[in-house]
C-alpha cells in the first residue's frame, strides 16, 4: 500500500478478483458496465490477495499487441547481454557460457611471466606463488593451476578429506542417477492422462500388460529419491576427528591478527574459497559481470522494455519502452475542499513534515472529491466510469460518480496547442487586460465570470483540460464500528466486527473503460492480429480498453 | 640574486623570507613555482624533480631529497618546528601530500593527500596509500602497506622478489624522465 494518501494501483488483468466463477480475462473486458450486477463482479480492494494484482502506475507496463497492461507477474525478464561492471567490456554470450559469469582478462607484465597485482596495496599473485604464461583466458589458467594444487595434494595423502571440487563432482552424479532411477521424467507422457510411467504400467498391468519385462519393472516398487550416503556419493562428513588439523588452524589464527582471517562475504567470492580460514588461502577471483535485462510479455512475445545496449553511453536508453503511463488512461483523485496543491514529500523541508499524517476522514459525512482522468493517447476517449454503490469490505462507504461518462481530449504535441487557434480549455488563453484578475485566472485556469465556490452538479464535468478532465465524486465514508444495537451481538457478529488492519482505510474500486477510434492506416496492432478488427464506414478502427482500478483516499477515523 | 617572499610575487616584501641555502645537484629540476622556504639547508639529489607549487619548508630542520624521487603538485615536504626531514631515494610524494617525518626509506611512495606525521619514520620500499594517515612518531618497518581504513600490511611481492624491486626503480627512472621533459627548470633560481 502506498504511504500516502492519496494515491491509485491499478489491477492488471491476470487478476481474478472480481468474484464470479468466470476466470476468463475477456468476462472482464465485456461492455457490460458492473453497475447493475454490483456484487457480482466487484473487485473487493481489502480481499487479502488483492495485493497481488494491484500496482501502482509506475510499476506497469503495456503490451502493444495484447493491448493490455502487464503487471511484473506478467512479463518474464531476459538477459541481453553482460559486460563487466569496472571497464564496461562487454561479453559476448558464447564468451560467458565458456569462461562463467567472470572477467577472464586483464593482467600485468613481470618480466616473461605474467602476474596479478592489486594497483592499491601491492598485493600480487606471487604471494601465493602463481604467474601465468600469458595475459589472456586468465580463468583458464588459474583454474588448471588451482587444479594442480589441490589434486596434488590429496594424491600425496588418502586420508585427506576430499577436495570441494570433486565433492560437488561426486554430488552432482549421485543426484543425476537418483534422478533417472526413481524419478517420474515429466515430459516425454506430458500428453496422456497418466501422470506417471509408473502409474501408466500400473494400470496396463491390470488389463494384462505387455510383456514380461514391464510385469517386472511394475512389481519392483520404485525407489524415492534418497540423499546421499557416503563421501564417494558426495556427501562431505564433518568430524570432530581430525584434532591435527583444526589445532593448527587455532594456531595460526591466534598468531595471526584479525585482519588476516577471512570475512564470510570473502569466503563466498567463490567454491574455491569455501574452506578458506586465513586470508593467504584465498584464492583469486574474477569480477562478477553484471547483465543488462529486457522484458517480455508473457502470453506474446513482443518486447516491453529493451535497453540500448550501447554501453558508453551516459544515460540508460531505451530502445523499447512500453509503459502503461503512455496508454491507459490514469486517474487521480483530490479533496475537493482542499485546493491547494498536497504537500508532496519529496519537498518536505523537516523531517518532523514527513511523518504527519493527513487528518483521519470522519465517518458519515459527506466529502466531495474531484477526480481527474488523464488521456496520454493521441486520439480523443470516450470514458465510462463504474463503481458500486457502496465499497466492499468491512467498511462500507457510500460512493457516486456525479458525472459517469465522458470524453477527455487528446494528448499531443506543444505544437499542436500553440497552432490551434480553437480552444477547448480554459486553462490556456486567459482573457483580459493584464491586470490581477488576468493573473489570477491563468493561475487558476478558470475563467473571469467564474467564482471559486460554485457547487459540483449531477451529468456534469466539473474541469476540463487539453488532456484530462474532471468529475467529481460523493463519497460518504462508513464507520468503522457498528452502531451498538439493542439485542447483545452473537458471538459470530462480535468476530465480524473485529477490525483487520486495512479495514480503516477507504478504497474505492473503479471499473474504467475506455473507447476510441483509430484510423485504419494508425493502427498498428491490427495488422498484426490479423484483421480481427471491424473497421468502420468511415475507416476507422474501434478500439477499447477496461480496467479495474483502486482509489486510496485516505484513513477513516473514529467518531461520528 | 635577489630574495624572494615566499607567499606570491604581487606582495611588497616587508619581511622577505629567506632563501635557504640549496645545495642542489645539476641535474634536479626545480620548477619555477615551487616554493621552498627556511632558514635551514635544503638539499636535492640528482635527478630529483621538485614540480611546481610543491612546498619545502625548512623552517623546522633540514630537508634533503634523494636521487631520482620527485615531490608532486601541492605536496609539503618538512616541518614547521618538528626536525630534519630525509627523503631516500626512489621516492615519491605525490600530490597534496604532508610529510614531516623523520625520514622516508628508499623506495617509498607517499600516495595523494597522504598525512605522514613528525618524527615518522618510514622504512624503504613502503607505500601509503592516499589519504591514510601515519602517526607521529610511528616507525613503519621495510615493506609495509598503509591501505584500507589505516591497515598495515607486509608487502611480500617486493620484499621476497629482487627483481620487482628491480622493476619499480626502472619504473621509477622512467617516471621521472618523463616529468623532467615536462616541467622546465628554473634552477637558477634556487641554486646557490
Amino acid at each position: 500500500m502506498a504511504a500516502t494518501f492519496p494515491y491509485t494501483h491499478y489491477a492488471c488483468p491476470c487478476s481474478n478478483l472480481t468474484t464470479p466463477a468466470s476466470t476468463s480475462i475477456s468476462a472482464k473486458r465485456t461492455s457490460l458496465i458492473p453497475v447493475d450486477a454490483p456484487e457480482d463482479s466487484t473487485f473487493n480492494p481489502h480481499d487479502p490477495r488483492a495485493n497481488y494484482s494491484l500496482s501502482p502506475l509506475d510499476r506497469l507496463l503495456f503490451c502493444d499487441e495484447c493491448e493490455e497492461i502487464r503487471c511484473q507477474r506478467c512479463y518474464g525478464e531476459e538477459i541481453i547481454h553482460w559486460y563487466c561492471p569496472t571497464c564496461l567490456f562487454e561479453v559476448p554470450s558464447s564468451g560467458v557460457r565458456s569462461d562463467g559469469n567472470r572477467r577472464s582478462s586483464s593482467g600485468e607484465e613481470v618480466e616473461e611471466a605474467y602476474i596479478l597485482q592489486c594497483h592499491y596495496c601491492d598485493w600480487s599473485s606471487l604471494d601465493i606463488g602463481v604467474h601465468f604464461s600469458k595475459p589472456t583466458k586468465i580463468t583458464e589458467q588459474l583454474a588448471k593451476q588451482r587444479k594442480s594444487r589441490t589434486s596434488g595434494g590429496s594424491s600425496a595423502a588418502e586420508a585427506q578429506p576430499l577436495s570441494h571440487d570433486e565433492t560437488f563432482a561426486n554430488l552432482a552424479t549421485f543426484y543425476k542417477e537418483q534422478l533417472s532411477e526413481s524419478g517420474d521424467p515429466q515430459n516425454p507422457y506430458s500428453n496422456s492422462p497418466y501422470s506417471s510411467p509408473n502409474n501408466l504400467a500400473r494400470i496396463m498391468s491390470l488389463y494384462g500388460g505387455l510383456s514380461v519385462n514391464a510385469l517386472k519393472k511394475t512389481r519392483e516398487k520404485p525407489q524415492p529419491m534418497r540423499e546421499a550416503r557416503g563421501e564417494e556419493e558426495g556427501m562431505l562428513i564433518c568430524s570432530f576427528e581430525d584434532k591435527a588439523t583444526d589445532d593448527a588452524l587455532l594456531q595460526s589464527m591466534q598468531n595471526l591478527d584479525w585482519a588476516n582471517t577471512t570475512t564470510a562475504e570473502q569466503r563466498l567470492s567463490a567454491p574455491a574459497n569455501k574452506g578458506a580460514r586465513l586470508v593467504d588461502a584465498l584464492w583469486p577471483v574474477a569480477t562478477r559481470l553484471r547483465t543488462r535485462k529486457c522484458r517480455r510479455c508473457h502470453f506474446c512475445p513482443q518486447y516491453l522494455s529493451y535497453p540500448d545496449p550501447k554501453l558508453k553511453v551516459g544515460n540508460l536508453r531505451y530502445k523499447i519502452r512500453a509503459l502503461a503511463l503512455n496508454h491507459i488512461p490514469r486517474l487521480s483523485i483530490r479533496s475537493l475542499q482542499t485546493s491547494y496543491p498536497l504537500p508532496n514529500p519529496a519537498f518536505c523541508l523537516h523531517a518532523a513534515d514527513l511523518l504527519q499524517r493527513q487528518p483521519d476522514i470522519q465517518p458519515h459525512i459527506t466529502r466531495q472529491y474531484i477526480l481527474t482522468i488523464r488521456n496520454p493517447i493521441l486520439e480523443p476517449i470516450r470514458i465510462t466510469l463504474a463503481t458500486p454503490t457502496t465499497t466492499p469490505g468491512r467498511v462500507a462507504s457510500r460512493v457516486t460518480i456525479l458525472c459517469p461518462s465522458f470524453t477527455v481530449g487528446p494528448a499531443g504535441d506543444v505544437w499542436d496547442e500553440a497552432l490551434s487557434s480553437s480552444t477547448t480549455s480554459m486553462a490556456t488563453i486567459p482573457s483580459g487586460n493584464g491586470g490581477r484578475q488576468a493573473a489570477m485566472e491563468s493561475l487558476t485556469g478558470r475563467g473571469a465570470d467564474e467564482s471559486l465556490d460554485r457547487q459540483p452538479e449531477a451529468g456534469k464535468v466539473w474541469e476540463r483540460t487539453k488532456n484530462s478532465t474532471s468529475v467529481v465524486l460523493e463519497i460518504v465514508p462508513g464507520a468503522l464500528k457498528s452502531l451498538p444495537g439493542i439485542v447483545p451481538k452473537s458471538e459470530k457478529e462480535l468476530e465480524e466486527d473485529e477490525m483487520e488492519e486495512g479495514d480503516d482505510v477507504l478504497e474505492v474500486p473503479i471499473y474504467v473503460r475506455a473507447e476510441w477510434e483509430v484510423s485504419e492506416e494508425h493502427d498498428d496492432a491490427g495488422d498484426r492480429k490479423g484483421g480481427k478488427r471491424i473497421v468502420e464506414a468511415d475507416g476507422n478502427v474501434k478500439k477499447e480498453m477496461a480496467f479495474w482500478c483502486v482509489l486510496g483516499v485516505g484513513r477513516i477515523g473514529e467518531g461520528g | 640574486m635577489a630574495s624572494r617572499p615566499a607567499p606570491a610575487p604581487k606582495r611588497p616584501s616587508q619581511l622577505p623570507a629567506s632563501k635557504p641555502p640549496c645545495n642542489t645537484h645539476p641535474s634536479a629540476i626545480i620548477a619555477d613555482k615551487a616554493q621552498i622556504t627556511g632558514a635551514h639547508a635544503v638539499e636535492i639529489g640528482e635527478n630529483a624533480v621538485i614540480h611546481p607549487w610543491a612546498r619545502i619548508r625548512a623552517e623546522g630542520g633540514k630537508v634533503s631529497i634523494g636521487k631520482n624521487s620527485m615531490v608532486y603538485e601541492g605536496a609539503t615536504v618538512g616541518t614547521v618546528d618538528g626536525g630534519d626531514v630525509l627523503i631516500g631515494d626512489y621516492v615519491n610524494i605525490e600530490t597534496g601530500a604532508v610529510v614531516e617525518a623523520k625520514s622516508v626509506g628508499d623506495g617509498s611512495t607517499v600516495e595523494v593527500n597522504a598525512v605522514i606525521g613528525k618524527g615518522a619514520v618510514l622504512g624503504k620500499w613502503c607505500r601509503v596509500a592516499p589519504l591514510e594517515r601515519v602517526e607521529a612518531g610511528e616507525e613503519l618497518e621495510d615493506f609495509t602497506v598503509v591501505y584500507g581504513d589505516g591497515q598495515r600490511r607486509v608487502d611480500k611481492t617486493t620484499k621476497e622478489h629482487a627483481e620487482v624491486r628491480e622493476l619499480k626503480k626502472v619504473g621509477q627512472e622512467k617516471v621521472v624522465q618523463a616529468m623532467r621533459t615536462l616541467t622546465p627548470n628554473a634552477m637558477a633560481k634556487w641554486a646557490g
